[in-house]
Parts: structure tokens; C-alpha cells; sequence
């Protein structure tokens, strides 16, 4: 009788195991949560889906803030799992001043008043602190568990503009520290500094140079200056970590005679030797140099998160190619077209930050009053 | 019906080497339909195409007690389209508009049962496709499963979760 009743409900739903998972591989991280409320045996097929199949994979997410009215910021997603373009409806944070991102994992806005930041995944928990002492208006800001680093980037009427301030979290204090190396005097802001965190160290690199210099987080002091050498002319370089191996993704050539991107790795312990990771291929760097504008190639922008690091052009922000730096060795290129500066981007601001993004995540931002509806493109 | 897709087979040039020289497959549905296909076809469905090696080739007559006379010649159409290196988006897209709900998942379950790769594939993102934007009850019925969550389980994932339950689509009765 037992066994009866178990035959009638295979034949009732009669896709399940393997083939369910196979199924559950398609179907987008956002729709696996209710999949995981259909019942206790596609729960477990999905956890199981997520596990040997077609694991989760960090999401680069990208909000899109108007210019004029800096409140209405619009967040959304790319998920390389099923590469799509998520829409994220989450309640909004009354910002009043620009929204910014560092080292691919940090939202933060500075004003003379407060220091907002934000360190989860989906970027909908906002912590809200007094304003650094001395006002700063584009710093390199850093995060090391805890604590948050402010450095440079000063106004012009401020005695030191290389003066760095650490805010500890967990007291609610700003401590100074060493101020950064006078080397960097002129190139203090973000706009020219490439930040990494690797534990307990901060990398910042002048992104013409390739000359990096590292702040100890325990000690608060600056050393340096390194000099990234490669064997070809880089005329351009911007760092990240992937996994925990610091990168630098580097313009060869000149801004005149582009003649590719590639991806080195830093081994901190052999001097800041690089050693090539692999390079980007042609047609990839052709479509990042854009059809449009004056054709040159002159920065790079990155988003690293995981095994997975984005370039694009700032200002061709709507092709971005994707590396995906393979566990075993070796990488694999594709290029994900940014649709959200498609859609309703061309008026504001575009930050882009990255998120490992798990299921448990999603469902408490759900169980917090968001929503989460998938870009049709 | 039969004859009908036989002959459609004989008009399409599908391999180099001279097809009329090798015999053809008999694959027989459950429903006792013959449909004859080129061993090409054939070896397309790997469960098939294992069955005719096993027998070295002495047996062509394939019975698939599976699966129907109504899904079998669109498995056929779509492995013709594969052999002919056809199978485009508006190819695929044009195969799924003329399937139903009930229709897709048959043929996801034929397609798992004789193997064909590139056509599970298809299918599994097809499905995935359709119960994106949906609600859990929607999946229910789709699927025909029983919720097996006690009624305290499933009302504490109702409140917190609510969105989950809701979908964003209108779920639509009528495509079954």
C-alpha cells in the first residue's frame, strides 16, 4: 500500500531529480527562492541544483543615481550565473550626496556632514557616521572588517591634503593615522589612485603610472613606493583581488596605439613582481574602445568580485567584457552588455560595486520589503 | 501521420554519404505509430542509437513505449534540424511557440528518455523560462506537486516572504 502510494505521486510529478536540477540550473537565483517554497523535495533539489550544478555566483550590481535629485537611485543587478540583468526594488536610502563605490565591495557618500556607507552584499543596510575631520572632497576609501579608511583626496584650503583618518565602527571614533607618502602629493584623489584590500593591507596604485604604494591596517603606516614592472610598455593600471590574489589589469601600448588589456597577478611576497594572468582578446579590447567618441582607449574601469573581474570603458559604459579567472589556471572571456545604462542610466550617476550574493541574502532582503523582478532584454 | 513524416524525411538531403544505401529506423510510440527515420536521425537519440549498436545493427525496429505519436515527430524535427546544423534562435523559437505547457514538459521527459543532449538542454531552459516571474502555487500546479510544507511552515513562509508566493506574472490558467 506504501509503496503504491509513492508510485501515484511519481507519476503525478514525474520531472523530479536529476532533471529537476537540470531545470533548476536555468532558472535564475531570484526565482530559486520560490522554487525552495514549492516543497521540501524541489528544496532540497534546489540547494542541491546550487551545489553541483550551476553554483551561485557574485553578482556586479549597478545603481544608477540622478543628478539632480540624488535620492532616486535605481539599483540593479548582473547575475554571471544565468547572466541576467536583475531590477532590485529595494525601499529607498535618502541620499543626499553622490553615491561612490571602492575596491569593488564599498558604497559610501561623503559630505561635510556625514559619512554613509554600506557593506552588504545587495548594498541595503546603510551605516551613518559623523564626517571625517578634515573635509575631503574625492579620498581613497578603504574597509578592513571593522574598520574604514580615509585617505587624501583633501580640499585645497586643508593643511595637509595627504592626511588619513581610520573609522573604527565599533566605537563610533575617527583615529588619524600616518599621513600617505609625500610622493603621492599630487595624485591624492581616487581619480588617479586604484584601490585594493588584501586582509590587513590596502594597495593604492596611481593608475599612470603603476607605481603602488601599501597601508598596513594593524600598524597604520604607508610603505612604498613599488614600481609594477611588466615587460611591456602599461600606460595605464588599475588593481583588484581575485579571490584572495591581488591583480592588475593594465592598458599596453599608449593611449594613441592601443595594442591590448591584460591581467597580471602581484606577488606581494617576490617584490610586487608581476606575472601574466592572461590577456584580453582583440575583438574584445576593440569593443571596449567603442565605435563612437574619439576611438582611444585612454582608462579602464573594474569591478572584481570572486573569480570574476569586469572592465569597462567610462566612457563606453554600456560594453563590458568579463573575465572569469578559472580556478585551475587559464580564463575565460565574454562580453556582458551593461543594459541598465541602455535603459534609464544616460542622466545620472552609474556606480558600479559587486556582492557575493547567496540565497539566504536574497531572502532576507525579500523578508525586508524587497523585490526582485528580472530585465527583459 | 506516419507516411506523412516519412516523407518529409525522404525530401530532406541530410548527409553527404548516400542515405538511400543504409537502411532505415524504425522508431515505434507507445501509442503503435511507426515513423521511419534515417539512421542519422537515429543517432541523434543516444538511448536509440545504443539499443541499434547492441545489436549490431540487426535490429531496426525500435519500440518507445514512452513516448507518443503526438510528441515523437516533434523529437524528430528537432534532431533533423540538428543534423542540419539548423538550430537557430528563431528556429527554437518558432519550435516553443507551438507548444503548450503540458506539451513542453512531455517533451522534456521524451527527450530525457531517449538523450538527446542539445534538445534537454533546450527544453530545461524553455521550462526554466516559463516558471520565472511566477508564483509557488503556479509551479505547483505546473509541476503537479503536492505541497508537502505543514500548514505552520507554509503560513510562516507566507508572511515572511511574501513576495515569493505572489509572483510578478498573472499566473495563466488557460495554456494548459
Amino acid at each position: 500500500m506504501g509503496s503504491q502510494r509513492i508510485q501515484e505521486k511519481e507519476v503525478e510529478a514525474p520531472i523530479h531529480g536529476d532533471i529537476l536540477e537540470a531545470i533548476l540550473s536555468h532558472v535564475p537565483l531570484i526565482y530559486l527562492l520560490p522554487a525552495s517554497h514549492v516543497s521540501n523535495h524541489w528544496n532540497g533539489a534546489v540547494s542541491s541544483s546550487l551545489r553541483y550544478v550551476n553554483p551561485v555566483k557574485p553578482w556586479l550590481t549597478v545603481h544608477t543615481q540622478n543628478s539632480r535629485a540624488p535620492h532616486v537611485i535605481k539599483s540593479y543587478a548582473y547575475d554571471p550565473r544565468s547572466r541576467s540583468w536583475i531590477k532590485i526594488h529595494a525601499p529607498q536610502i535618502n541620499h543626499t550626496s553622490a553615491l561612490r563605490s571602492s575596491h569593488s565591495t564599498l558604497l559610501y557618500t561623503l559630505s561635510p556632514a556625514k559619512f554613509t556607507f554600506s557593506l552588504d552584499s545587495l548594498h541595503l543596510e546603510w551605516n551613518h557616521a559623523p564626517s571625517p575631520r578634515v573635509w575631503r572632497v574625492d579620498p581613497v576609501v578603504a574597509r578592513f572588517g571593522n574598520r574604514i579608511v580615509v585617505a587624501g583626496g583633501a580640499c585645497d584650503f586643508e593643511d595637509d591634503p595627504l592626511a588619513v583618518e581610520m573609522y573604527d565602527i565599533d566605537s563610533g571614533n575617527w583615529i588619524q593615522c600616518e599621513s600617505m607618502p609625500e610622493m603621492m602629493e599630487d595624485t591624492t584623489a581616487s581619480t588617479w589612485l586604484s584601490v585594493a584590500v588584501a586582509g590587513e593591507f590596502m594597495y593604492v596604485t596611481e593608475k599612470n603610472s603603476g607605481t603602488l604604494y601599501s597601508f598596513d591596517c594593524k600598524t597604520m603606516t604607508w610603505q612604498g613606493p613599488y614600481e609594477l614592472r611588466r615587460e611591456e610598455s602599461v600606460f595605464f593600471s588599475v588593481t583588484g583581488m581575485v579571490r584572495n590574489r591581488l591583480v592588475v589589469v593594465g592598458i599596453v601600448g599608449d593611449a594613441e596605439n592601443v595594442k591590448g588589456v591584460k591581467i597580471w597577478e602581484v606577488k606581494k611576497e617576490l617584490g610586487f613582481e608581476t606575472m601574466e594572468l592572461c590577456a584580453m582578446p582583440k575583438e574584445m579590447v576593440k569593443k571596449l574602445i567603442g565605435e563612437s567618441g574619439n576611438g582611444l582607449l585612454n582608462s579602464i574601469e573594474l569591478v572584481c568580485i570572486g573569480d570574476f573581474v569586469y572592465v569597462y570603458n567610462p566612457s563606453e559604459p554600456e560594453e563590458m567584457v568579463v573575465c572569469e579567472v578559472l580556478q585551475g589556471g587559464g580564463c575565460e572571456w565574454r562580453i556582458a552588455r551593461n543594459e541598465v545604462v541602455n535603459h534609464d542610466a544616460r542622466m545620472g550617476r552609474v556606480v558600479l560595486c559587486g556582492g557575493d550574493v547567496r540565497l539566504e541574502d536574497l531572502k532576507s532582503a525579500v523578508s525586508g520589503n524587497c523585490r526582485f523582478e528580472l530585465v527583459q532584454v | 501521420m506516419a507516411e506523412e513524416v516519412s516523407s518529409q524525411m525522404n525530401s530532406l538531403s541530410i548527409s553527404e554519404t548516400n542515405p538511400s544505401s543504409s537502411a532505415t529506423i524504425s522508431l515505434v510510440s507507445g501509442d503503435d505509430i511507426v515513423f521511419k527515420v534515417e539512421p542519422t536521425i537515429a543517432k541523434e537519440m543516444e538511448t536509440v542509437q545504443s539499443f541499434i549498436d547492441e545489436t549490431d545493427g540487426k535490429i531496426t525496429t525500435i519500440p518507445l513505449p514512452n513516448i507518443s505519436s503526438h510528441d515523437l515527430p516533434y523529437v524528430i524535427e528537432y534532431c533533423e534540424k540538428s543534423i542540419a546544423g539548423k538550430i537557430t534562435k528563431e528556429f527554437e523559437a518558432e519550435f516553443v511557440k507551438k507548444l503548450n505547457n503540458e506539451e513542453v514538459k512531455e517533451l522534456f521527459l521524451a527527450a530525457n528518455y531517449l538523450n538527446i543532449k542539445k534538445l534537454l538542454d533546450f527544453l530545461s531552459q524553455v521550462i526554466a523560462d516559463r516558471i520565472a516571474n511566477k508564483s509557488v502555487e503556479y509551479v505547483r500546479r505546473y509541476f503537479g506537486i503536492e505541497n508537502d510544507f505543514t500548514p505552520e511552515e507554509e503560513a510562516k513562509l507566507r508572511e515572511e516572504l511574501a513576495w515569493t508566493f505572489t509572483g510578478v506574472d498573472p499566473d495563466d490558467e488557460d495554456e494548459n
